[in-house]
């Protein structure tokens, strides 16, 4: 399509920006295995007994042997991504090709996710945009209330009005944050039966508006229906809105999935700055997990949790120092399930910390804590970055927390830290790169032995050509 | 006589008026009090008052060793010998000429005239003499100002423009008095001229070089243009750098959201201290080309406008809400100061979601649509999680502050990744993940509604199944609320997956 235009335009009209990431890591991973001990060397009576290492094993009666988990040996993945995109305009007026594509690649052991996607499409389509309408065919996604959707087919935006715009699309779907087709192996292989066995396709359709002050409203429906039509994958309605009251803020955001008749989110934010710098914040949220309905996920009747959270933050007058501070308290629904006393509520706390310490350095903090159902987590981190010009940086970073699992053995600790730089080159771009190392203890009967990570990253970003529209060079930033 | 006099009255007044940018008299460098009584008018030295000759305004030095040679004079006293070389015309920004003044006011020649203006205060001697001081001036020209230097003052009376007055050095036009206005806290804001005349008093002390410092296209903007220039005045800013105020208006808290109309609705406004590469700071779209094509493009060696600086990179965006300003000069060179700016506010990262699908603000101003994949594709190039995140972020997905599947596939991504590494359930029922409970199978249903999707990172849909269906154990899995009417329309396919033959006897699609 691309060729078949660059044929027919005059060249000199034709420009282009051009640009691409590449990321490279190397992540050591541990790995646990199931593994088994004669029941007569165990120690302890009853399911639960415990192996001549410290270990904690599942004795099933009748059986002359326990099962139980212990750490496998380390391993080291280097998954490689590179990220091409490409923007290329002047076929006509108001006509521009756009894509984006992601190759991967992974050396070591191929534990990293989506190693087996090689190549993904998150977009190539043709549009041409007016300033009352704007139509784009061939891949394409949609970021919007309800989350992000690729897919293969033609979208619609009308501007009715300087403060209204209306959106229709559709086309073949692909799974959500995945692009492909809903029969994929990505998905087949680990979900195989059952599994979506059958493609789908999308209809979706959404009016904004907004105003001067900044206010705005969205209203969303989008549809997925399995192509056979013997049945709906998705059914959802997105309510987005931002007002503005003078200086204050609230947001709004509703997610209904009519196939279950759930609400999956339903929550509202009031800001209000008490100075440039400084605010405070009040926050509701009603949350229920959302699954499609090629699984069956949701007749297992999920439920979710109701959540207050309040806090402000704090920038002093020269903008040095800004401090956040925020907490909050949920409750879940009653899982009508189970005999136990797991618990049913939660909170969690945190602050953070930036200080511009010197006009070169930044120094960051801070500490969080969140402890509901299933998890606890407590973990603090502390950075500070040398930024001495616009074009190179460098910093350490050092984090340590600790993890407790109400549903499995143990709990961990990780302290670790690293050192990270990156430089620019020039206008066009820019190498960046990490270094770090954990170190990962166990205790409380935790199945996993203690280990040390290492993980290394180096980034290169480039952008060639202009930024459509203005008269000046590309900017990489 | 009364002619005469009112002439010499004029006179004099005028003489005075030619030093008013003196705040005194210039102390006398030549003796002339020891000389009252050689000389007794000052024409005799002075001659080009008279004539209009610059050249004899002062004396020549062979005019003092006529009588300072070293020899007896007639009185039988030694003259020592003087090394006086000539005076040094000063120059001035005056808008004066003696002989123009004196031929106006029929005073040519006079040597009282002289004596009206250069008298030294106080003093009533002959040839006790001094620079006039700009009081005299003001004796006779209505000077409508309060003060010498106050904004009303009609400066081009007694001044030239800075243009114009080329024999000044960058010293003594740094030594210009500054008008207490000047010194106001918003001055800055609202120093345009707005009438030709006020354009005529800026140009006295200004020059366009003086506008260059901040101004992004000087040239561009007539009042500026029509200042003139003066090499003085650039030697005398090299090296100095731009200085701009922020707006009471940007203090706003939510000025990042809304100062786009204001720019829409008069980018003249901006332009004073902003370039196109302010805006392209952050406007990295064309949403908002219209409006920033109308300020000007900061040129090599002028000044750049206010300096934006974009936070790097996503670990900057979300956890700094900083607003900080960099050291202001590098000698030598311009360099303006350098301001960085928070667009949203702390944590909106984080919390974004009602303003990015309502599109407040307008999100395509500053990123691109691929800015979202960058996150949301799952995988993205961007880090949106800090490094540690591997070891700790199974907690955090308990907690859900944060929907996981908003970027990430969770069979492709989390289950996959899992199975990888041995934590993914294998379909084997071996009961020791899970905590010690000998219980947990009873108790595992309340743990599955209320972390399901936590459960799902591990397991497939048939671990489940081998219980939960008609063709297993026949344990239900539907909660007290389950509408199985209203799945069953949706999908009746998933009904199938457990059951046999349809559960809710009636048709669907």
């Amino acid at each position: 399509m691309l060729t078949a235009l660059l044929a027919v335009s005059p060249a000199a009209a034709q420009e282009f920006r051009f640009g691409g990431t590449t990321v490279g890591q190397v992540i050591q991973l541990p790995t646990l295995i199931l593994d088994s001990v004669p029941l007569s060397s165990t120690t302890g009576t009853g399911s639960y007994r415990q192996t001549p290492d410290g270990h904690v094993a599942w004795c099933q009666s009748g059986f002359a042997y326990c099962l139980y988990q212990r750490s496998g040996a380390t391993i080291t993945t280097a998954p490689l991504t590179q990220d091409l995109e490409l923007n290329a305009w002047g076929f006509g007026q108001g006509l521009r090709f756009y894509g984006q594509v992601r190759f991967r690649a992974t050396g070591g052991d191929q534990a990293w996710p989506l190693a087996a996607q090689t190549v993904s499409t998150t977009a190539v389509y043709l549009e041409y945009d007016r300033p009352a309408f704007r139509a784009r065919l061939g891949r394409q996604f949609t970021q919007n209330g309800l989350g992000y959707y690729n897919y293969d087919g033609l979208s619609a935006l009308w501007r009715a009005a300087p403060w209204v715009d209306i959106d229709l699309y559709g086309g073949g779907a692909l799974l959500e944050a995945l692009n492909a087709p809903y029969t994929a192996t990505l998905v087949t292989s680990v979900e195989n039966p059952p599994a979506p066995n059958d493609n789908a396709w999308l209809l979706g359709a959404r009016v904004r508006t907004h105003d001067r002050s900044g206010s705005s409203f969205s209203a969303l429906f989008q549809l997925i229906d399995r192509n056979d039509n013997r049945g709906l994958y998705s059914e959802r309605l997105a309510l987005n809105g931002v007002g503005r009251w003078g200086p204050s803020t609230i947001t709004g955001d509703v997610q209904a999935d009519f196939a279950t008749g759930a609400f999956n989110l339903a929550q509202a934010r009031g800001q209000y700055p008490v100075a440039r710098q400084s605010g405070v914040f009040l926050e509701a949220r009603h949350f229920v997990p959302y699954f499609e309905l090629w699984s069956i996920w949701s007749v297992f009747s999920p439920v979710g949790y109701n959540e207050l959270t309040g806090g402000g933050y704090w920038g002093s007058p020269a903008g040095a120092v800004a401090v956040q501070l925020a907490g909050g308290f949920r409750t879940y629904q009653n899982a009508d399930a189970g005999t136990g006393d797991l618990r049913s509520s939660g909170w969690r706390i945190g602050a953070d910390l930036t200080w511009q310490a010197a006009p070169a350095l930044m120094v960051r903090g801070g500490y969080h804590y969140d402890i509901g159902p299933g998890a606890a987590e407590s973990e603090g981190s502390l950075s500070a970055r040398w930024e001495p010009n616009e074009r190179v940086y460098a910093g350490l970073f050092g984090t340590a927390f600790q993890t407790a699992y109400e549903y499995q053995q143990g709990y961990g600790t990780v302290i670790g830290g690293g050192v990270t730089a990156g430089v620019k080159l020039e206008e066009w771009g820019r190498v960046a790169a990490d270094v770090a190392e954990y170190s990962n203890t166990y205790g409380g009967n935790a199945p996993q032995s203690d280990w040390e990570q290492f993980r290394a990253s180096l980034r290169f970003e480039f952008v060639l050509g202009r930024e459509p529209g203005y008269t000046g060079a590309g900017v990489v930033r | 006589m009364r002619r005469a006099t009112i002439a010499f009255f004029f006179a004099a007044v005028i003489l005075a008026g030619a030093a008013i940018s003196a705040r005194a008299q210039r102390p006398d460098s030549f003796p002339h009090l020891a000389h009252a009584k050689v000389f007794p008018a000052c024409t005799g030295c002075h001659s080009g008052v008279v004539s209009g000759d610059v050249a004899a305004l002062f004396p020549d030095p062979s005019t003092c060793s006529g009588c300072h040679d070293g020899m007896q004079n007639y009185e039988g006293r030694v003259l020592r010998r003087v090394a006086w070389r000539g005076a040094r015309y000063r120059a001035t920004n005056l808008a004066f000429s003696h002989t123009e003044h004196a031929r106006e006011t029929n005073t040519v020649g006079s040597t009282q005239a002289c004596v009206t203006c250069h008298q030294r205060a106080g003093t009533v001697e002959w040839m006790a003499v001094a620079g006039a001081a700009p009081a005299a001036c003001l004796a006779c020209h209505e000077h409508a100002a309060p003060a010498h230097l106050a904004d009303e003052a009609n400066c081009r009376t007694c001044h030239v423009p800075l243009a114009q007055a080329t024999a000044l050095t960058a010293g003594e036009i740094a030594a210009f008095p500054q008008p207490a206005s000047h010194e106001a806290t918003d001055f800055l804001f609202a120093h345009a001229p707005a009438e030709s005349a006020a354009v005529a008093r800026c140009a006295v002390c200004h020059t366009q070089e003086s506008c260059a410092r901040c101004h992004i296209d000087p040239a561009a903007t007539p009042s500026i243009a029509a200042l003139g220039r003066n090499a003085a005045v650039a030697l005398m800013l090299a090296g100095k750098g731009a200085r701009y105020p922020v707006p009471a208006t940007h203090a706003a808290a939510d000025f990042t959201i809304t100062h786009g109309a204001a720019a829409r609705g008069d980018p003249a406004t901006c332009s004073g201290c902003h370039a196109q590469a302010s805006c392209k700071t952050c406007h990295l779209q064309i949403g908002a080309r219209a409006t920033i094509a109308k300020l000007p493009v900061a040129k090599p060696g002028g000044a750049q406008g206010v300096q934006l600086r974009s936070a790097p990179d996503l670990f900057f965006a979300l956890l700094s809400a900083v607003a900080f300003r960099a050291p202001a000069t590098t000698p030598g060179r311009v360099r303006p100061e350098l301001w960085a700016v928070r667009v949203h506010t702390p944590g909106f990262a984080r919390k974004h979601q009602a303003s990015a699908s309502s599109n407040a603000p307008n999100c395509g101003s500053c990123h691109q649509k691929s800015y979202c994949a960058d996150c949301h594709d799952g995988a993205g190039k961007l880090r949106y999680h800090p490094a540690d995140f591997v070891q700790g972020h199974g907690a955090q997905a308990y907690g859900r502050e944060q929907d996981c599947a908003a970027c990430h596939n969770t069979e492709a991504f989390c289950l996959t990744c899992h199975q990888n590494l041995g934590l993914g359930s294998t379909g084997i029922r071996n009961g020791a993940v899970h905590n010690q409970s000998a219980n947990w199978l009873i108790d595992h249903g309340q743990a599955a509604r209320l972390s399901l999707p936590n459960c799902v990172s591990c397991h497939k849909q048939a671990d489940c199944i081998r219980c939960h269906s008609t063709l297993g154990w026949g344990v239900n899995p539907h909660g007290p609320n389950f509408d199985a009417d209203r799945m069953s329309s949706a999908n009746m396919q998933i009904c199938y997956y457990c059951h046999v033959g349809n559960p809710v006897g009636k048709r669907t699609r």
